[in-house]
Formats: C-alpha cells, sequence, structure tokens
C-alpha cells in the first residue's frame, strides 16, 4: 500500500484550502503515523446515496402522513419516485465543493422553470390539498359554513400529484441542508411535524407505508449522529485526526476537576474515521427493518385504524379544542383579534368568531328596580353606518349626547309622568361598570348623557320606563336619512331576503316588522356557533349562504332590511337582562327603599331594590326601529328559544329562584349561552405572552452578547496596567492576522509560529507591520517583558510599542 | 479508557425526548406518537444488550506486515477487527499503545472504526518510524458505543504486534578508517601475543610449513599421525566496538546510527567486529561477533532489547576486567556536540 509522493501531491486539489493539516502524526517520540494516512479515501458518492434515501425517507414520509391523513388521492408511486430521485440529487450536491455551489444554481434553475410551467397544477393541486384539509378540520370542529378555495384544475388526482412533487422537492433541500452534512434530527423533526401536526390533532391517522417512513427516516437520523460519525468534511480523507478536546469535553473535565480535584489530561489523540458507507447502509438497514417489525407487530396487536376509536380524547386537548378551532380555521390572527368579552359586546364589529365562547364573569352591574316582565336593556353602542365586507358598524361622532340616544322618547315619558299619564313611571337606576367596555350604558328611556362609563365608577341615571300599555307620542322630531342607507353591496341580497320574507314597502312599519321577526323564527336558527366566513359580507352570508346565527347577524341584516322598506333602523349593542335573570340572579339591596328609587306604575307591583349582575352572556344586538309618533323603538328581531311558561310575581319568583339556587343551571336560551370553556381565553394569552417573552429574551441575549462582551472588555482594559494594555492590543493585532490567514497553508502561516518572538518576526517578514530590525528586537523585549515579567512596562514603552504596530506593511 | 463510558447527557437528552414523545401521545393520541413511544421504549435495553453481546464476540488482531524496517521507512500496521454477528455498530475504539522499548517511549493514541455487520475491517497504518528500536504496538482496551450513544461498553483484550526498526541502510560511516585501525593494529599485537581468535573449521594431515600451535595433538596421539587444524580464514583484523547507551535518546539515536553504519563498513572491510553494549538490567556486558551483515542486524536486534542508562563511564571500569585479552576497544558515543568514535587504551 505504498503510496507514491508525487500521486500524493496530484491528489491534493481544490480541497487544500478546508482539509486538516496534512502532516504526520505523531503518537510519541520517534513513532508517527505517516501523512499518506489521509490518503485513504471514503467513498463519498455511496456515502451522500445512503444519506439521500434518509432525506427521501423523511421528506416522502411527511408529505405522505400528511396527504394519506386527509384523504387525497394522488399517484404515488410517481410522488414517491420524484421524492426519492430528488432527495438523491440534492444529497449528491454536497460531494464536492464544486457541485455544491455551482450544482444548487443549476437545480435551483431548472426546478424553477419546471415550477413555472406547472403552476397551474400547482396552485390547483395545493387548493385541493386545502380543501381536503379544511373540510376535515371543519368535520372535526363540527363547524360549517366553510370557505373553499378556488380549484382551478378539473383533474384533481393530477394535480395533487404536481403539487406534491414539488412540496416533495422543497422538503428535500430543506431536509437535505440538515441531514448530509450535520444529521440534526431535532430540526428535521420539526420540519417533518410542524404541519402534520394538523392533522394529528384532528385524529387523522397515515398510512402505515408513510408511518413506518417517517419513523424510520427520524430513528435513523438520532442513531447515526449518536454514532458520532454523521459529519461531512469537506475532505475526503476517511480519518481525521485531534488532539485537542472539544469545548464540551474540556468543560466537563473543569467541572470534573472541581469535585475530584485530580488533574485529567486533556489531550488525548483520537485518529477517527468519518463516514463509512458500508457500516453507515448496514445501520440503515438495520433499523428499517427493526421500525418495521415494531410497528407492524403493533399494528397487529392494537390495528391503528381503530385505535382513535378506542380511546377517548384527553381533557387537555378538549380545552383546547374551541382556541385550535379557531386558529386553524381562522389562522393566528384570530387568536389576537379575539373578543375581550369572547361573544360579548362587540363594538359594532361583526365576524371573527366562528362560535361564541362566554366567561360568565361579570360585565357591568345594575341596580334598579324591576318594574316588567319584560327584559331589561342597557344600550351601550349605536350602529349608525354600516361598512361592508369590513362587516363593521360605525357610530356617529356625536353619539354621546342625549340627542343622539334617546332623548326625546325619554322626554315624552317624562312629559307624560308629570302629567300623571297612565302607565307611567319614573326611575334610577345605577350602572358600575365592573368588566365590561369602557364606554356609555344607558338605561331605556334616559336622556342623560352616555358618557363613557370606567371602572368601578358607578353611576346614577334617571330614566323614564315605557311598558307594555304605556302610551306616548313624540311631536316634532324626525331622524335624519342616515338611517335610512343601505351600501350598493347589500342591497341585492336584503331585497331579496325581504321578499322572501314576504316585507313590501306597501306594509306599514309594524307589519313589515313583524313579519320579519316571524320569518325569523321560523325559518332561520339561532345559533352560537355559525361558523367563519372568509370572504362574503358578513349581512350577506347571513342571508343567503349561511342562515344562521347570533344576534349580531339578525340585528344586523334586519337593520338593513328595515332600511330597505323604508324603515329607519340603527343597530344597537349592549346588555339584555332577562326577567328571569333578573328574579335568579338579583340580590336585593335592605336598606334600600323601593319608593326611593321608582315611582308610578309598576307591572311588577312593588318589587325591590336590587342589584343584578350582567356578563358576556347578557351581551345582546338587537335594532332600534322609528315609528312616527313613538320615536325610536326596540325591535327584538333575535329568535327565541324559550317555551311559553307561566311568569311568577316578583316575590314567587324569587323565592323560588333561592330556593332553586344550589340546582344545576338551566340549559339555556338563546341556544348555547350555558357552553363554557373551561380555560380561559386570557390564560390562553398570558402564556402565549409569557412564550414570547422568553423568545424575545432569549433573542436579546444574543443581539446584546457581543455588545456586553465588548463593555466588559473596555472596563477591563481600562483598569489594566501597561503590560496587559499592550498584552491585550497585541492579541488583538495578533487575531485579526489568524482571522485573514485562516484558509491559508498552515505549515507557513502565523498558526505556526507561537511566541512573541517568531510571532512579530514573521509578521515583520510578511509586512504585516512595519518596522526597523533594531525596532523588532526592541518590541520582541517589551513584548516579553509585558507578558512573562512582574515589571510593568512604562507608558513610554507602550505608547512606543503600541505605535510601531499600528505602522502597517504593504501586504 | 479504563471503565465503561456512560454520557449521561445523551441520557438527559434521550429521557426529555420521550417525555416530550409521550406528552405529544397523551395529548394527540395519535398513533404515530405511539409508534415512536413504543421504539423508544425498547431501544434502549436493546441497543445496550446488543453492544455487550457484539463486543464480546468481537475478534481482534494487530499485525506488524513486516517483521523489521529501516528507520524512516514506510511500516504498515494492521489492524483487524472481525465481528461474526451480525449488528452493526458505527464507533468502536481501541486503544493503540505504541512503545519503542530501546528508549521506552510509549503513548496512545485512539483509533475509531466502525464494525460492519458480519464481516472484517482491516485498517492498514502507515507508520513512519523516525528511530531505532523495538517498536511494539499493543491494544488492551477496546470499547464499543451502543446505538444511542448512550454507553461505551469496554472489553478487556491482549494483542501485540512488533516490529524492529534498524538504522538507515543508506547511512554510511564517514570517517576517516585510519582513525580505526590504530585500535585494529593493537589487536593484531595482541594476537602476537598468542591470543588467537581464529575458529577450527577443518583437520587435515600435517604439510611442512604448518605452524606449529596449529597441530591438533590430541588427534595426532590418536591416528599417530600429525594432524593440523584447519582455521577459518579470518580476518587478520578484528575489532571490539563498545556502543555507549547512555545520554539523552537524540544523542543515543546518532550513537547508534553510527555504531551501525561504523559496523557495516567494517565487515564489507572484512573485518571481524566484536559488538559490545552494556545491559543495564543484568548488569552485565553483551557481546556479539559479527562477521558478515546478516549477523548485524541481528546483533542490534539484541541491542535494542536493554535500556538505555545514564553514565557510560561508570560501566567502563568493568571493561577491563571483563575483556583482558583486550588492549584497546573502539568506543562510539556522544561527546563534543556529537556521535563520535574513540580509541580506548586498555592497559
Amino acid at each position: 500500500m505504498a503510496i507514491d509522493k508525487d500521486k500524493k501531491k496530484a491528489k491534493r486539489g481544490f480541497y487544500e484550502i478546508y482539509r486538516n493539516r496534512r502532516q504526520e502524526i505523531e503518537i510519541c517520540d520517534g513513532i508517527a503515523i505517516d501523512e499518506s494516512m489521509y490518503d485513504l479515501k471514503e467513498n463519498r458518492l455511496l456515502t451522500m446515496f445512503l444519506k439521500g434515501i434518509m432525506v427521501y425517507l423523511l421528506s416522502m414520509g411527511s408529505i405522505g402522513t400528511y396527504l394519506s391523513c386527509v384523504g387525497c388521492d394522488f399517484n404515488e408511486i410517481a410522488v414517491n419516485v420524484v421524492a426519492f430521485v430528488t432527495a438523491i440529487l440534492c444529497s449528491l450536491l454536497y460531494h464536492s465543493y464544486l457541485t455544491e455551489n455551482v450544482g444548487y444554481l443549476i437545480f435551483f434553475a431548472i426546478f424553477a422553470v419546471i415550477t413555472y410551467s406547472v403552476r397551474t397544477y400547482i396552485s390547483s393541486g395545493f387548493n385541493s390539498i386545502l380543501n381536503d384539509s379544511y373540510e376535515e378540520m371543519s368535520n372535526y370542529f363540527d363547524s360549517e359554513g366553510m370557505q373553499r378555495f378556488a380549484e382551478s384544475m378539473d383533474d384533481r388526482y393530477t394535480a395533487i400529484t404536481v403539487c406534491a412533487c414539488i412540496i416533495c422537492v422543497v422538503f428535500n433541500i430543506f431536509i437535505n441542508n440538515y441531514i448530509s452534512r450535520t444529521m440534526r434530527y431535532m430540526v428535521s423533526t420539526i420540519i417533518v411535524f410542524f404541519f402534520n401536526v394538523v392533522p394529528f390533532y384532528i385524529g387523522l391517522e397515515p398510512d402505515l407505508l408513510y408511518m413506518i417512513m417517517v419513523v424510520a427516516g427520524l430513528i435513523m437520523a438520532y442513531v447515526i449522529r449518536a454514532g458520532q460519525h454523521h459529519i461531512l468534511h469537506r475532505s475526503e480523507s476517511i480519518y481525521k485526526y485531534h488532539d485537542k478536546p472539544s469545548f464540551r469535553r474540556r468543560m466537563f473535565l473543569k467541572i470534573k476537576k472541581i469535585f475530584t480535584k485530580k488533574e485529567e489530561d486533556e489531550n488525548i489523540k483520537v485518529l477517527k474515521y468519518g463516514n463509512d458507507f458500508k457500516a453507515l447502509g448496514q445501520m440503515q438497514g438495520v433499523l428499517l427493518l427493526f421500525t418495521t417489525v415494531v410497528i407492524l407487530i403493533a399494528n397487529l396487536i392494537s390495528p391503528k385504524d381503530t385505535f382513535q376509536k378506542r380511546h377517548e380524547e384527553n381533557p387537555f386537548k378538549q380545552a383546547t379544542v374551541e382556541i385550535m378551532g379557531n386558529v386553524l380555521l381562522l389562522g393566528v390572527g384570530s387568536v389576537f383579534n379575539y373578543y375581550e368579552n369572547s361573544g360579548g359586546l362587540s363594538s359594532g364589529r361583526l365576524g371573527g368568531v366562528g362560535t361564541l365562547t362566554f366567561d360568565y364573569q361579570t360585565d357591568i352591574e345594575v341596580e334598579f328596580t324591576p318594574y316588567s316582565y319584560d327584559t331589561l336593556y342597557i344600550k351601550n353602542f349605536i350602529g349608525r353606518e354600516y361598512i361592508p365586507f369590513q362587516n363593521r358598524w360605525t357610530q356617529t361622532t356625536d353619539f354621546e349626547k342625549p340627542s343622539e340616544q334617546n332623548e326625546h322618547e325619554a322626554k315624552a315619558l317624562e312629559k307624560l309622568y308629570e302629567n300623571g299619564g297612565e302607565y307611567s313611571a319614573k326611575g334610577k337606576m345605577t350602572i358600575n361598570n365592573k368588566a365590561g367596555n369602557i364606554g356609555g350604558y344607558l338605561p331605556y328611556y334616559s336622556y342623560d348623557e352616555s358618557t363613557r362609563l370606567t371602572f368601578r365608577n358607578p353611576r346614577e341615571y334617571t330614566y323614564f320606563p315605557k311598558q307594555a300599555d304605556t302610551e306616548y307620542t313624540i311631536e316634532d322630531y324626525r331622524t335624519d336619512s342616515g338611517y335610512l342607507k343601505v351600501p350598493d353591496d347589500n342591497k341585492d341580497i336584503v331585497a331579496q331576503f325581504g321578499e322572501q320574507a314576504g316585507l313590501s314597502r306597501d306594509n306599514t312599519a309594524e307589519e313589515n316588522i313583524e313579519l320579519l321577526i316571524n320569518y325569523y323564527q321560523e325559518n332561520i336558527p339561532y345559533t352560537t356557533r355559525p361558523g367563519i366566513n372568509y370572504r362574503d359580507d358578513f349581512v350577506n352570508w347571513f342571508l343567503a349562504t349561511n342562515k344562521k346565527g347570533y344576534c349580531a347577524h339578525f340585528a344586523s341584516a334586519a337593520t338593513l332590511i328595515f332600511r330597505y322598506y323604508g324603515i329607519p333602523a340603527r343597530y344597537c349593542e349592549g346588555y339584555a337582562i332577562p326577567y328571569d335573570d333578573v328574579v335568579m340572579e338579583g340580590e336585593i339591596e335592605e336598606n334600600k327603599k323601593f319608593s326611593d328609587y321608582y315611582q308610578g306604575y309598576s307591572e311588577l307591583g312593588e318589587t325591590a331594590y336590587v342589584k343584578v349582575p350582567a356578563s358576556d352572556a347578557n351581551a345582546h344586538a338587537w335594532v332600534e326601529v322609528y315609528l312616527e309618533g313613538k320615536g325610536w323603538t326596540i325591535a327584538e328581531v333575535t329568535p327565541s328559544v324559550t317555551d311559553e311558561q307561566t311568569l311568577d310575581d316578583f316575590w314567587t319568583a324569587l323565592q323560588r329562584a333561592r330556593e332553586n339556587r344550589s340546582s344545576e343551571g338551566n340549559d339555556g336560551d338563546g341556544g348555547g349561552f350555558n357552553f363554557r370553556l373551561p380555560v380561559k381565553m386570557t390564560t390562553v394569552m398570558n402564556v402565549l405572552y409569557v412564550i414570547m417573552g422568553i423568545i424575545g429574551l432569549i433573542v436579546l441575549f444574543f443581539l446584546l452578547r457581543p455588545v456586553a462582551r465588548s463593555v466588559v472588555a473596555g472596563y477591563i482594559y481600562r483598569k489594566a496596567n501597561y503590560s496587559d494594555k499592550l498584552v491585550i492590543k497585541y492579541n488583538s493585532l495578533l487575531k485579526g492576522i489568524k482571522r485573514r490567514e485562516r484558509f491559508a497553508n498552515k505549515e507557513d502561516s502565523i498558526y505556526e509560529h507561537i511566541n512573541y518572538n517568531t510571532q512579530l518576526r514573521y509578521m515583520a517578514a510578511k509586512g504585516y507591520i512595519n518596522i526597523s530590525s533594531e525596532e523588532l528586537e526592541e518590541y520582541i523585549k517589551i513584548l516579553e517583558r509585558a507578558g512573562f515579567s512582574d515589571r510593568i512596562i512604562t507608558k513610554e514603552e507602550f505608547e512606543k510599542v503600541l505605535e510601531g504596530l499600528k505602522k502597517k506593511g504593504k501586504s | 479508557m479504563k471503565y465503561t463510558k456512560i454520557f449521561p447527557g445523551r441520557l438527559v437528552m434521550y429521557i426529555i425526548l420521550y417525555i416530550v414523545n409521550l406528552v405529544f401521545f397523551i395529548f394527540f393520541h395519535s398513533y404515530t406518537f405511539l409508534a415512536f413511544l413504543i421504539i423508544m421504549t425498547i431501544a434502549p435495553p436493546l441497543s445496550i444488550a446488543s453492544t455487550i453481546y457484539v463486543s464480546r464476540r468481537l475478534e481482534f488482531s494487530l499485525k506488524c506486515v513486516m517483521q523489521s524496517t529501516r528507520k524512516y521507512e514506510l511500516s504498515y500496521l494492521k489492524v483487524i477487527v472481525n465481528n461474526p454477528t451480525y449488528m452493526v455498530s458505527l464507533d468502536l475504539k481501541e486503544a493503540l499503545i505504541c512503545e519503542n522499548t530501546f528508549y521506552q517511549n510509549k503513548d496512545t493514541i485512539i483509533l475509531s472504526m466502525p464494525v460492519r455487520l458480519h464481516s472484517r475491517y482491516e485498517l492498514d497504518i502507515p507508520m513512519k518510524l523516525s528511530m531505532s528500536g523495538n517498536i511494539r504496538y499493543r491494544v488492551e482496551i477496546v470499547r464499543l458505543l451502543d446505538f444511542l450513544g448512550f454507553v461505551e461498553v469496554r472489553r478487556k483484550i491482549d494483542i501485540k504486534a512488533e516490529t524492529l526498526v534498524l538504522p538507515a541502510s543508506e547511512e554510511e560511516y564517514k570517517g576517516s578508517m585510519s582513525d580505526i585501525s590504530e585500535g585494529m593494529t593493537e589487536v593484531e599485537e595482541t594476537k602476537k601475543r598468542g591470543y588467537d581468535f581464529s575458529d577450527v573449521t577443518d583437520v587435515r594431515e600435517y604439510i611442512p610449513g604448518d605452524k606449529l600451535m596449529n597441530i591438533h595433538w590430541k588427534l595426532s596421539a590418536k591416528r599417530d599421525v600429525l594432524m593440523v587444524k584447519e582455521r577459518e580464514s579470518m580476518s587478520n583484523e578484528q575489532m571490539a566496538l563498545f556502543v555507549s547507551l547512555d545520554g539523552y535518546k537524540e544523542n543515543i539515536e546518532s550513537v547508534v546510527c553510527l555504531s551501525y553504519a561504523l559496523v557495516k563498513r567494517l565487515i564489507r572491510e572484512n573485518v571481524v567486529v566484536r559488538l559490545i553494549w552494556w545491559n543495564e538490567d543484568l548488569g552485565e556486558f553483551e557481546c556479539r561477533r559479527l562477521l558478515e551483515l546478516e549477523e548485524l542486524d541481528e546483533a542490534f536486534a539484541d541491542m535494542y532489547n536493554v535500556h538505555i542508562y545514564e553514565n557510560s563511564e561508570d560501566v567502563l571500569r568493568h571493561f577491563p576486567g571483563i575483556f583482558p585479552e583486550l588492549r584497546a576497544f573502539v568506543k562510539v558515543g556522544y561527546m563534543e556536540g556529537e556521535a563520535g568514535v574513540e580509541i580506548r587504551e586498555l592497559m
């Protein structure tokens, strides 16, 4: 096996710069391993081929897992072949420096051309995959009304196949980067699983073949990395030599020394092989066989297909279903755009939630004297203009003024009361904002200013209730035409719906209102889980496509429908506290007399002064319609699901409520109000904020570390004496030269010189510094004194040497 | 490499990965994660057990391709690992101890190699030996890494190989032989005093003119005819050459090389050389008579079995007592900063 020296020289090629120092490996005096040891070359081609197989297993495994989970039909053989071939090609690109750099460019160019030429297939195929995925997701989350992405190709099979091929190629490029060179299994795991989490979450399982591929691929990556012979070096020599321990080993020895007080020899000579394709291939074969056998046996014992059905979902996952549903179906933005009250007041913003969820925390507290079986409405928002596709109502700028609220109605009722009119009354109500939106809260009917109610700053309002039999008239008041405006984007759908509902411009306002309410009640179900709307306008989607929803849907659509038929209408939001809630949840304020807070007619008779909490479950949207002579009147358009029942008088109902207070809550009216999420949205947000904070700190640490280092170094320099200062400055110069020569032939570089004497001579010879020979000798002496002697050099010596070292030579 | 090594960091990492996988399995209840879990559960004991099994079945050997070599010439050491099992390991570490017994240099280098499934792995290491002596290669401990990288299972073995490194053949003694011949002349004179250093090769009848001292009196009495011993045609010149093996390794090396070159030249010039060196372990001089070049390498091989010592002058005090027949000898030693030759007279 004698190697001709000339041949040795011929083999040194382009890798000269990157290979190990090619010199004898001295074991002890007189015994060394000849440098021809480095001429033993590994079979790079076969090694890369084997690593390419791993890349194929991971990329095709992950794509196949996803596609088989969501049930996409595609040509598996074609995709496997493409994945395999491109995986091998990508891996072979790392064969040499040349192939890596030039090869990748060519590869990308070809890939770009192919991708461009089949872009229609890719786009259609991708949309097909997404549609299949969303279909599975909406089945799982029981969320209907999903939008589908446009599939331009009729041939789904081919489109998905082409798309899958392209995705496989992309994955091959990514995974190859981490597997072929450094076998980073953690990053590969993240790449493989980051999107496969979705089908796993919704309980889907892949085909056994792809499961085996993924599992085998990851196990191989782990084992090969653990085997410590996975790094792809630039040099093709099988063997590499090192005699310095790694950083980790040095740290370990230092720590060990602290505990054992024993010094261990750090420097161990190691002649280590790089890659052996036979052992690698055999290991891959053994692991593949092992994985296949284990999974097949497991499948025999506990079949995969029935595994999910045999096990209940765990409560932790169930707790995340709602949030995940929104994230997966609406995107991550839904986490941040989640309304604070999660189904409570939205200040005119519509949509954004596929499912209403309530936290049942008290938003406001209302203190008043119950006077009627009717629902108590507390108004917070009046929507004047509807913006289609932005799906929101806007208020007038001076909405706080009584004139924009119900001033005329309140004054008319007040006049009735003062005149001693039948069924008139006057009351005082205190509203306390505990955790609701900061805004105005007004009872019906009050002409107090709807000023912003801040937290725990209760305010008393005077109100004049309008009860069922109260008759009053408003004169000399006309509303403006803004409350008749229907956006052009909504007109057609609104007209169509109104016609279906039987509305007509020939009917009176009251008739049309009643027709719509009845039509809603009979044809449009109430639900707290209406689903999500991607593209359509909120109202159009509700009226034409979805045909189910909650109060905001009904109220918004009704407002536009009424306007279309010439009835001025406005969209309102606030809290609606039904009679049942008053008696169930109300607490009597014993020290407050009914008569101090209510005068006049009360349908319920003399009741008591009660404090009633209202949560986001009481948040509601309704319509106010303007009727001639009556002014703005509440039109409750949202269908009710309560059965008719006999209403007890206040005290009987209160008594029964107290007796039943420990029993289970009712099943709810209005549909779904009792739905309760164990995990609060705020908890999830807090966890997210903490995680983001930690990530931010880590990023900051890495950004600030160099800054901190230079600050500390500067401090040390300032405190140092002249000897140390000179050494610091000299080391800095040396570091710069080493950086410049890091690719140079190590036999003739600064690295060969390890003391001041030879280093300075080298620097002067190479022209890094420009000093005379007398100065050189003097500088050497000063530096040696600075570095090794206890005697500190003088300031003049320091400045002299520093000045001399700064004089740059030609090179 | 004294003990079986455990990698706690990897163990901890594996446990963390296991826990993460377990959490994912509990959360997702996915069959894929179950598969991972099963494999991750059975892999560690399987890995360690199979590694212990393989490490016990592996067969090792060391061979020097050439029994002897010259300085600076490449000499190949073959390290062989035979795996009769059907398991693979990516990392086998052998602690190769390389020792020059003559200079008592020793150090260890760790060789790592793969263990292929049911096959033999041979590694030819090109050794460059730049100091003469007896080079011994030993492997006493090997370590096999398990699949998952948790442990390196240790096994004691005892395999050896040796090779002899002789001074380079092209080295020639360039000094003046006349300096040395002074020593040789002294030897001749001692011969004149009756000391005969020849060997008997045959017996024949007396021919007038034969030396009386060659008559085989015993045989002649028996046969009643004068018989004469036929002596080996030895050179008329002989040399006692003492190699001084004291001092620093580099110095001794140059002395050994000089001795070799000198002896080689002497033999070529038909001088019988008596090569003498001090054996520190036995406390005596060793001597080899060299007539031919082939004997030279053997003699040096024997010389390399001794150890170097501190001071040859202490040793040389015994010289006259051990070799009373010698009036002078040539000492090859390190003097005045280089290896040199010195004629020593003995009274």
